[in-house]
């Protein structure tokens, strides 16, 4: 039997600053097998630990098909992120997973894509992103929006820069207070459903970010007439053991760890407990 | 999963639980079914009081200062070292300059020892047990024995329970367990309190006042300064239990409050169950040695065993800092330790023997269930060493002989109340009564309670509590992080709102500051 | 004589045969059973003799889950240094828990649902796999605070409900039923001790269980609760008045057979070595759900009591597990400081309507007639 509560080792490979309190980290297992076998998919995400201070929950922010390792963008907020924060290229961590369910987006196909992300929610939603983008042909129109507090917020600023040069997917940016470096457009990113042209019968929108962000987007998103079933998000929660046990991520009868965090808003309304 | 029976190290009720040790290790524990306090339930520091003994920071190695760092040394070192510093300090001063400063958690035979070393040894009376204590030197005997003397099981039979004071739930949940269960099954009850906790909604009468002594003072003056809706209850009843938890009040009030209920007392059918905070105050109180004001100028050195005085005020800090000789003996780096020339780790509760005697008089039995860490010993192993080595004579070198000198000590006589001169006890702000939740402010500050993993989680701000109105009139939203500045100094607490408290009321944590208060928003 | 002649079978041991049939288990393994702490409680312990078992048991406080899902339990030690190395620690001991009661099996029952699904727990499952239960069904409620029939919690069990071993008392012996290889392998440790039952036996059985209904409490308030929870249908201010008699001291979660919530955190003096270990939590706790940024969706403390009875009398158990969260078995009657424990707020949920009337439901009058 598998343990599952026990992580494996992992290095931290490279790191990369985003912003002034978030850093990407570049893992790879040490296990040559597990590092040729580990696969996982957009939405989910891992456990990890620095040994001593504790462990904690982080979606997976690179593509699924990157091989040799993964990457994952952690905010410094409590003690175990902030401890991460201090480790260097070469420290070892551990990594359990990957748990939790997946954006769908094998049934979008054929269909258009809006993503909306929101400030730390744009991690999650580039697995997605480059998920899709490598079957490009596969899907319709591609749109993303980005929205964050100010310019100094944005994560990923060479891919952001990449997809927009694609010429085959609509990239808009905003700031809710801008910079005198900043010469994009300004307000909050429903703002930018200005600019969106999406037929909701043909589109799935995806969407991550802070609570208050999701609630009005989606509140949007409605509005232009996007089914229940065709808005995607992700449920947070406090969560420890990741593995459907430990009972602190239960809503209702649901537990975030294992049946999210990934939840279109029809599953969110059917909640018993506000998210 | 082996079980051992042992008593609760934190309120007064002395709750039996039972300690699951596995392989050497208490991994948890449980209360015990038949034993007359707990009987089968134990409230939230009951379940968590193993949490703290395997914590990675527990003191594990004697220490003293070398050139300003703390450095291990064997137990030998240690003691010489500090038998040295102390006697220094006696030949330079007295012994009177040495103080003694022991927590409410020590057992009985630890008591006793530092009572001797006191008295023989360094012939000192510079003496506090138990800080929570602090001031109250007058407990009429008449509440601690005899047919006045409530105890726990004399709730179910009274027909009237009077209950002073608010948050019984939160400070000795046991007690307030019976008062609750008992007021469910029909008991008559009155709660003269200024919140409407737990026990004001089954309570047949409410009193929400700020000073419950003020209520009590008019039914012992001829009736006439008191409530209908009191007196007449009151009057009705055959017998009656009056439930005062020590140190509620601030402390002229409660000596007030505790002449007033002598007067009650004295009526027929009428009982005083006096509610001693720590596990073992009630022991503290009667090993206690009249005590001069402490912490004078005069102190130059100071053992404390198992406290924190370092928390307790900017004042005491600075106190600390300026003495020529600090000993400290506890379970974990403290405030206070942080000061202090020598620091002796300190075994706890469950690993050690010794007694305990509860709020009812009920002494009870420690058991050592697993051993400390490193070379942590029992308080009473390092007080009966230290006893020794002062020249005190026919110290027992183990638990059972400390114990037989026990039961040939005198009874301790009750000294005679101190009349001092009436202070006017100020009032709060011009439109808040200030009523410092005193009992709260200890468990805030408790050593053990703050190494208690789910108590941490669980506590993880102070509170200060008012009336929605008055939290209008200020300003102040609910959440809303407060700068609550006194005469005696300033602290920081989250604001709640709640109409439990009557208008004009601040309920705060504080224990220190009394008189006129400010409040603020705290950015 | 096989185990597998026996498996099946209903036989019948005589009382004073039972102390050298558990001597015979002790030989293999440590056999938890009922023995009276000379401090007065009764308990479950591991016997260092059989002259130490105590057959006029009623139950132990602790319930036997307790022995499998530990108060706190090291997951794995780490040593950092030169390579770092998590070193994991299996709990393999062999116990046999020998006069557990009927609600006992199905908590350990349900808890091993439970940690085999999705992710199986390896902790749990290492110390069931060398566990054996033999239980001990109640003719009678053993304590005051017993309210199992109502809640499918015994007091009997039927084959097939995951016990090894079903003792039933009955005059001067034990009716012997062997639900499982494992249980006939404990009888085949000393085979001249049973003997087949007879229709006598039988007969006196059937007698015990038409009574059993006379005997405990046949308030059916459980599956009412359940309606009422799952329906949504008790008001607000209920819950409001129950919650704030709650002090949050854990209690009815610790000793709850079908309770599991732990927490998971790491100590370590230097962080280059140290252990990751868990330890029991309940979701009445305000942490329980408050996130690393401060904010709690749970926050209030109506929320926090209601989460608890919604997860056993409705979510967690009746839509994932197929069962209600409760067995009956008392144990939180017993340990609530505030009577708001599982048949109390039930009773609550009866009275909606009238005016609540607080106090313990078993201490009600006993009924006149059948």
């Amino acid at each position: 039997m598998e343990n599952i509560y026990l992580p494996h080792l992992t290095q931290i490979a490279e790191v990369r600053r985003e912003t002034a309190d978030t850093q990407t980290f570049v893992l790879r297992f040490g296990d040559p097998e597990i590092r040729r076998s580990f696969r996982f998919t957009p939405g989910q995400f891992v456990e990890v630990s620095v040994f001593g201070v504790g462990e904690v929950p982080i979606g997976f922010a690179s593509g699924p098909s990157q091989g040799n390792g993964f990457e994952i963008t952690v905010k410094a907020m409590g003690s175990v992120t902030r401890a991460l924060h201090r480790l260097q290229p070469g420290n070892w961590v551990g990594v359990r997973g990957p748990f939790g369910n997946s954006f769908p987006y094998e049934e979008a196909k054929g269909q258009d894509i809006l993503i909306v992300g929101g400030g730390i929610g744009l991690p999650p939603l580039r697995s997605l992103i480059e998920a899709i983008l490598q079957q490009r042909d596969a899907f319709g129109a591609i749109t993303i929006l980005y929205g964050t507090r100010t310019p100094q917020d944005r994560v990923y600023k060479p891919e952001l820069d990449r997809w927009r040069g694609r010429g085959d997917l609509l990239l808009l940016e905003t700031v809710d207070v801008g910079d005198d470096t900043w010469t994009g457009p300004v307000g909050v990113v429903t703002t930018l459903f200005r600019q969106v042209t999406a037929d909701p019968s043909r589109t799935i929108a995806y969407t991550c970010g802070p609570p208050v962000m999701i609630k009005f987007v989606i509140q949007d998103l409605l509005k232009m007439g996007f089914a229940e079933d065709r808005i995607v998000s992700t449920l947070e929660r406090y969560m420890k053991c990741g593995v459907g046990k430990c009972g602190h991520c239960a809503i209702g009868p649901k537990y975030v760890c294992v049946d999210g965090p990934v939840f279109t808003y029809k599953q969110i309304k059917g909640l018993p407990e506000p998210p | 999963m082996q079980r051992v029976l042992t008593v609760c190290p934190h309120c007064g009720a002395g709750c039996g639980l039972y300690l699951l040790v596995d392989r050497g290790e208490a991994i948890g524990v449980m209360p015990s079914a038949g034993h007359p306090v707990s009987r089968g339930t134990l409230c939230m520091r009951g379940w968590t009081s193993f949490q703290h003994l395997r914590r990675p920071e527990r003191l594990e190695f004697p220490q003293i200062r070398l050139n300003g760092t703390l450095t291990r040394v064997p137990w030998d070192d240690a003691l010489t070292f500090l038998v040295e510093g102390l006697e220094r300090v006696r030949l330079e001063h007295t012994g009177g300059a040495i103080g003694l400063w022991a927590s409410g958690r020590l057992t009985n035979e630890e008591l006793l020892l530092l009572r001797r070393i006191a008295s023989e040894g360094l012939h000192t009376n510079a003496v506090r047990f138990d800080s929570s204590l602090h001031g109250v030197d007058r407990i009429p005997a008449a509440f601690l024995e005899g047919p006045k003397a409530a105890r726990l099981e004399d709730i179910q039979a009274a027909d009237l329970l009077v209950i002073l004071g608010h948050g019984l739930e939160e400070h000795h949940p046991q007690v307030a367990s019976r008062l609750l269960k008992a007021m469910d099954q029909g008991t008559r009850g009155i709660v003269i309190s200024p919140r409407r906790d737990l026990l004001a909604k089954p309570a047949t009468l409410h009193l929400q006042v700020a000073y419950p002594d003020e209520v009590v003072l008019g039914l012992t003056s001829g009736r006439a300064g008191s409530p209908e809706s009191l007196r007449r209850p009151w009057d009705d009843a055959k017998s009656r239990v009056l439930v005062y938890p020590l140190k509620s009040l601030p402390l002229l009030r409660e000596l007030h409050l505790l002449g007033a209920l002598e007067s009650l007392a004295a009526e027929d059918g009428t009982k005083v169950l006096l509610l001693f905070p720590r596990a073992n105050s009630r022991g503290a109180f009667r090993q206690r040695l009249e005590s001069p004001q402490l912490g004078g100028p005069e102190l130059q050195a100071l053992l404390v065993v198992e406290e924190d005085p370092a928390t307790w005020s900017p004042a005491c800090r600075q106190m600390l800092h300026g003495l020529g000789f600090l000993v400290v003996q506890d379970l974990f780096l403290t405030e206070t330790a942080e000061l202090a020339h020598v620091v002796l780790p300190s075994a706890s509760f469950a690993e050690k023997g010794g007694t305990f005697t509860n709020t009812e008089g009920r002494e009870q039995h420690l058991r050592p269930a697993v051993l400390p860490p490193g070379e942590a010993r029992p308080g009473w192993a390092f007080l009966a060493e230290l006893a020794r080595r002062l020249g005190v004579r026919n110290v027992g070198s183990t638990l059972e002989e400390l114990r037989h000198a026990m039961t040939l000590q005198q009874r301790t006589p009750v000294p005679a109340a101190r009349s001092e001169e009436p202070v006017a006890v100020a009032e709060g702000h011009s439109s808040l009564k200030h009523v410092p939740d005193r009992l709260g402010w200890m468990w805030l500050r408790d050593t053990v309670l703050r190494h208690t993993d789910d108590w941490q989680r669980e506590h993880q701000d102070q509170w200060i509590e008012m009336h929605p109105e008055d939290a209008k009139q200020f300003g102040l939203r609910p959440g809303w992080m407060v700068r609550v500045t006194g005469e005696d100094g300033e602290f920081l607490a989250r604001a709640r709102v709640s109409d439990r408290v009557a208008r004009g009321i601040l309920v705060t944590p504080y224990d220190l500051l009394e008189g006129p208060v400010q409040l603020e928003r705290a950015t | 004589m096989d185990a597998s002649t026996i498996a099946g079978r209903v036989q019948v041991i005589q009382k004073d045969a039972v102390p050298p049939w558990v001597a015979a288990m002790m030989a293999q393994a440590s056999v938890i059973g009922p023995h009276q702490d000379p401090d007065g409680d009764p308990q479950l312990s591991s016997l260092s003799s059989a002259d130490e078992l105590d057959l006029a048991y009623t139950h132990d406080l602790l319930p036997p889950t307790r022995h499998l899902l530990p108060p706190t339990e090291v997951l794995f030690r780490f040593q950092g240094g030169d390579g770092l190395r998590l070193i994991p620690e299996y709990d393999e001991r062999r116990r046999i828990f020998f006069g557990i009661r009927s609600c006992d099996v199905k908590g350990i029952r349900y808890q091993e649902q439970f940690f085999r699904r999705d992710f199986p727990d390896i902790y749990f499952l290492t110390r069931l796999e060398n566990a054996t239960l033999v239980s001990l069904a109640c003719p009678a409620p053993p304590l005051p605070t017993c309210f199992c029939p109502c809640c499918d919690g015994g007091p009997v069990l039927k084959p097939g409900e995951g016990h090894d071993i079903q003792l039933t008392p009955l005059q001067g012996r034990y009716l012997v039923e062997v639900d499982s290889e494992t249980g006939a392998s404990l009888v085949a440790r000393a085979p001249e001790l049973f003997r087949d039952a007879t229709s006598a036996d039988l007969a006196e059985r059937e007698e015990m269980l038409s009574e059993i209904d006379q005997r405990f409490s046949t308030t059916a308030y459980l599956s009412r609760g359940i309606s009422k929870v799952t329906n949504d249908a008790v008001p607000e201010e209920v819950w409001e008045e129950l919650a704030e008699r709650c002090i949050h001291c854990g209690g009815c979660a610790y000793l709850c057979p079908f309770c599991t919530c732990f927490t998971v955190s790491d100590r370590s003096r230097d962080g280059q070595q140290g252990e990751r270990f868990r330890r029991w939590d309940h979701c009445i706790l305000a942490g329980f759900t408050r996130e690393a940024s401060g904010h709690n969706p749970r926050d209030r403390k109506c929320e926090q009591f209601k989460r608890r009875f919604f997860h056993k009398l409705s979510y967690q158990y009746m839509q994932r597990e197929g069962r209600p969260g409760c067995v009956g078995c008392g144990r939180c009657l017993t340990t609530c400081m505030t009577a708001v424990d599982m048949a109390a707020v039930l009773m609550r949920f009866r009275e909606l309507g009238r005016k609540p009337k607080w106090g313990p439901p078993w201490a009600a009058k006993p009924k006149t007639s059948p």
